[in-house]
């Protein structure tokens, strides 16, 4: 069987299955007919776009050519040309129609909760910043998400197919298995209330194997899922992971709606978005968040176990949340499902256009924070440098450090033995070392009461303390060593007998769907939290226009408003008010304290004098 | 003072609930001295408010005139009703109680940083409430007020 062969039939056997939310419109395909639909183009920083190479003559080939650029010039694609008004009102007629015939609404998507309800004031206000600030920005233009499903239907009447890309690579003992979904738009923005549209999107999963030394099978031992907001550990786990679900050998994704990016579990994820001119704010939230959990011992209840804890309680005001649909009720692809996988498209070795394009997949927008620029191929980072996943599949997910499950105890026995080795070492040293303070400390004893032994004995004492001092780093490191060949050895022993340790422990961030808030009176909350912060600056406006001699005490009580009522919906009436009382009463001590300073400080002279006399009066009488 | 052990004893009764026969108050000293100062603070609110509000005026000349002064009785009505609640042990009591303490605490402020008054009754009212925040909040007493899961909640 040839190496091609091989590597397609490890990556069908282990294919994932992705399920998707209803509503969802693009699916992954083929380069090839996207690429035909596709202009190449060029950009210079401050330059007008130059086309390249125009719709209908681009295939993979002309794609890899190699093109010289200045520094700053960036190669993008252009999928769409956005409708005029009579083909998006077309669009939108056809929808409407496939909707009314679908009465059960299987293709349908419903947001559900909205995500403003979920957060606070803050995200609020940041969130209305980041919608105003994209009139500002490049973005991609509103009906392109329309003609991106329009040319997408195109597609797939021509010849329906869900293709992904796959890639198999060895590295440090461990067989990585790498699926590459492209899809022709992500429309999260436009179609699912998140964060950006952009033409093209690369996603990818890694299914981790390790190899029988003895009959050379293959089992799988890890997955990673690429996902937003989530790195290194965080994004891999086990296969024996209750939150992994898999259908025989295959494990299964629940794609973002619109977004497509990948969860273990279905659900409604919060997904934060951090603006650039506001990450002082962020890095200084963060801080105080971690200062007030680990130094004052604050933690919020929560219903995980371990770090989980902790990671879910760390949600920043400044950062953006959006809502990432993963509900998984909608089409399902994948091996047993209702629509199948075509054969999959093979980057190892990569194809040329994988190698040597390193553009952008789609629309350069002129967006300065990304969100709406297409990202670049499988290989590479939208800044043309190659990806971590690429280079270093098992680093990307923190499995560089972690040996396939065959070796370990092959690595275990390793490192005891070296440790062994060195505990000899200390133990020799220390015998060594303890026999010269000895004696040292003898000669020192002689050299006492003797006048004229001064300047000796000094030189000894020296020498007694960096010995001493020494022996002291000595005998604390082989304790330490000790104490890990005896974790060695009960880690060996855990081995032996088939155990893997625990399945969770390197996961600092769980990606953990978002509760549903309980929220008193649901319904009107919500209309409350869409429209509170557009009330709050419209009043502001109101205010400044018509009295602006009450401005300041008219925001007080706007304010006040604002969060007794919002403090009513959480049910958090309580502690709002505990808080504020506790606050004003920190701002009246402050005014006691600076209006009756002498007084004060009189009086505690004089209660702690008395308090000393009864203390001591006390003692005399007892 | 409450030890651990008279603690569920004294957990507030759902509306409704009747102490067995016999039994004796079971109310800790805390809650029994809390009760009592809530009494004089709410008396105290009332009787300065109405002494120091012309009543013949108008509502509006009361209003804008006297209107820290015109405050004080409804705070005062508001920690009766708050003793009351301590009396007889409701969940919600300790809320109220804290909710006087803050308003209090937020009209003499207003009212010092708008006309910086050399009027003792400004500090006073200040030092009271400060002292009913430290002693609301005295680790026994939120305890006691602590709804239980199921019962009756506040806010």
């Amino acid at each position: 069987m040839s190496e091609r062969v091989q590597k397609e039939a490890l990556l069908r056997r282990f294919e994932p299955i992705i399920r998707y939310t209803r509503g969802e419109e693009f699916f992954p395909m083929d380069v090839e007919p996207y690429l035909e639909r596709c202009s190449l183009w060029q950009q210079f920083p401050g330059g007008e776009p130059r086309c390249l190479v125009p719709e209908g003559e681009l295939t993979p080939e002309t794609l890899a050519e190699p093109r010289l650029a200045g520094f700053g010039a960036i190669h993008f694609l252009k999928f769409i040309t956005p409708l005029n008004l009579a083909e998006l009102a077309a669009y939108r007629l056809q929808n409407l129609q496939e909707g009314l015939k679908r009465r059960d609404g299987r293709e349908q998507f419903r947001a559900g909760r909205g995500r403003l309800a979920r957060v606070g004031y803050s995200s609020r206000f940041v969130d209305a910043l980041f919608q105003l600030s994209l009139l500002a920005r490049g973005r991609v233009p509103g009906d392109t998400a329309a003609a991106a499903a329009l040319e997408y239907r195109r597609i797939m009447a021509d010849e329906a197919h869900y293709r992904y890309y796959g890639r198999v690579v060895r590295q440090n003992g461990w067989i990585v298995l790498q699926y590459w979904f492209f899809y022709p738009f992500n429309n999260w923005r436009s179609g699912f209330f998140g964060a950006n549209d952009h033409e093209g999107d690369w996603e990818m999963v890694t299914v981790y194997l390790s190899e029988s030394e003895a009959d050379g099978s293959v089992r799988p031992e890890w997955v990673a899922y690429a996902s937003h907001d989530f790195e290194g550990d965080d994004l891999r786990r086990r296969w024996d992971d209750p939150e992994l679900e898999t259908v025989g050998e295959h494990p299964v994704i629940y794609a973002g709606a619109g977004s497509h990016a990948n969860y273990y579990r279905p659900g409604e994820y919060l997904a934060e978005l951090e603006l650039p001119f506001l990450a002082p704010l962020v890095q200084a939230g963060d801080r105080l968040e971690l200062f007030l959990r680990r130094t004052l011992h604050r933690y919020r209840a929560a219903d995980g176990e371990g770090p989980d804890e902790e990671a879910d309680a760390s949600f920043n005001l400044f950062r953006i949340p959006f809502v990432d649909y993963a509900r998984g009720d909608g089409v399902a692809i994948g091996p047993g499902q209702e629509r199948q996988w075509g054969r999959p498209g093979l980057l190892s070795p990569a194809p040329d256009w994988a190698r040597y394009y390193r553009g952008l997949w789609g629309l350069y927008a002129r967006d300065p924070f990304s969100g709406e620029n297409a990202p670049a191929g499988p290989r590479y980072n939208r800044d043309g440098t190659v990806r971590r996943s690429w280079y270093d599949p098992l680093g990307w997910a923190g499995l560089d450090k972690v040996p396939p499950p065959d070796e370990a105890l092959r690595h275990v026995l390793a490192r005891r033995a070296e440790v062994d080795v060195r505990r000899q070492e200390l133990e020799e040293a220390i015998e060594e070392k303890s026999e010269a303070l000895v004696e040292l400390g003898i000669e020192a004893r002689a050299m006492r009461g003797r006048p004229h032994l001064q300047r000796p004995f000094a030189e000894r004492q020296q020498q007694i303390d960096a010995l001493a001092e020494e022996l002291d780093g000595l005998r604390a490191e082989l304790t330490e060593n000790e104490s890990l060949l005896r974790a060695l050895d009960l880690y060996a022993g855990r081995l032996r007998a088939g155990l893997r340790g625990p399945l969770r422990a390197h996961i600092t961030r769980p990606h953990r769907p978002a509760s549903d808030v309980s929220l008193r009176f649901a319904r009107f909350a919500e209309v409350w939290a869409a429209v509170s912060i557009s009330v709050g600056l419209i009043t502001f406006v109101l205010l400044f226009l018509f009295a602006p001699e009450y401005l300041l005490y008219g925001l007080a009580l706007l304010v006040a408003v604002f969060f007794f009522v919002e403090a009513g919906f959480r049910r958090q009436l309580p502690a709002l008010i505990t808080g504020l009382t506790v606050t004003l009463s920190v701002i009246a001590s402050l005014v006691l304290l600076y209006e009756f300073f002498w007084e004060i400080v009189v009086a505690a002279v004089v209660t702690a004098g008395a308090y000393l006399m009864w203390g001591n009066l006390r003692e005399l009488w007892a | 003072m409450v030890g651990i052990h008279d603690r569920a004893a004294a957990r507030p009764r759902p509306r409704g609930a009747h102490r067995p026969p016999g039994q004796r108050d079971g109310r800790p000293w805390p809650v029994k001295a809390l009760t009592l100062l809530l009494v004089v603070q709410g008396l105290g609110l009332v009787l300065v408010g109405l002494f120091s509000v012309d009543l013949t005026a108008g509502l509006w000349d009361i209003l804008t005139e006297s209107s820290f002064y015109a405050t004080l009785p409804p705070l005062g009505v508001l920690a009766l009703a708050a003793a009351t609640g301590f009396l007889r042990l409701r969940p919600g009591a300790w809320v109220v109680a804290m909710l006087v303490q803050g308003l209090s605490l937020l009209v003499t402020l207003l009212f010092y940083f708008r006309y910086r008054p050399q009027d003792l009754l400004i500090y006073g009212m200040m030092v009271y409430a400060l002292i009913m925040v430290l002693y609301l909040n005295y680790a026994e007493v939120p305890a006691i007020f602590r709804a239980q899961p199921g019962e009756e909640q506040t806010g």
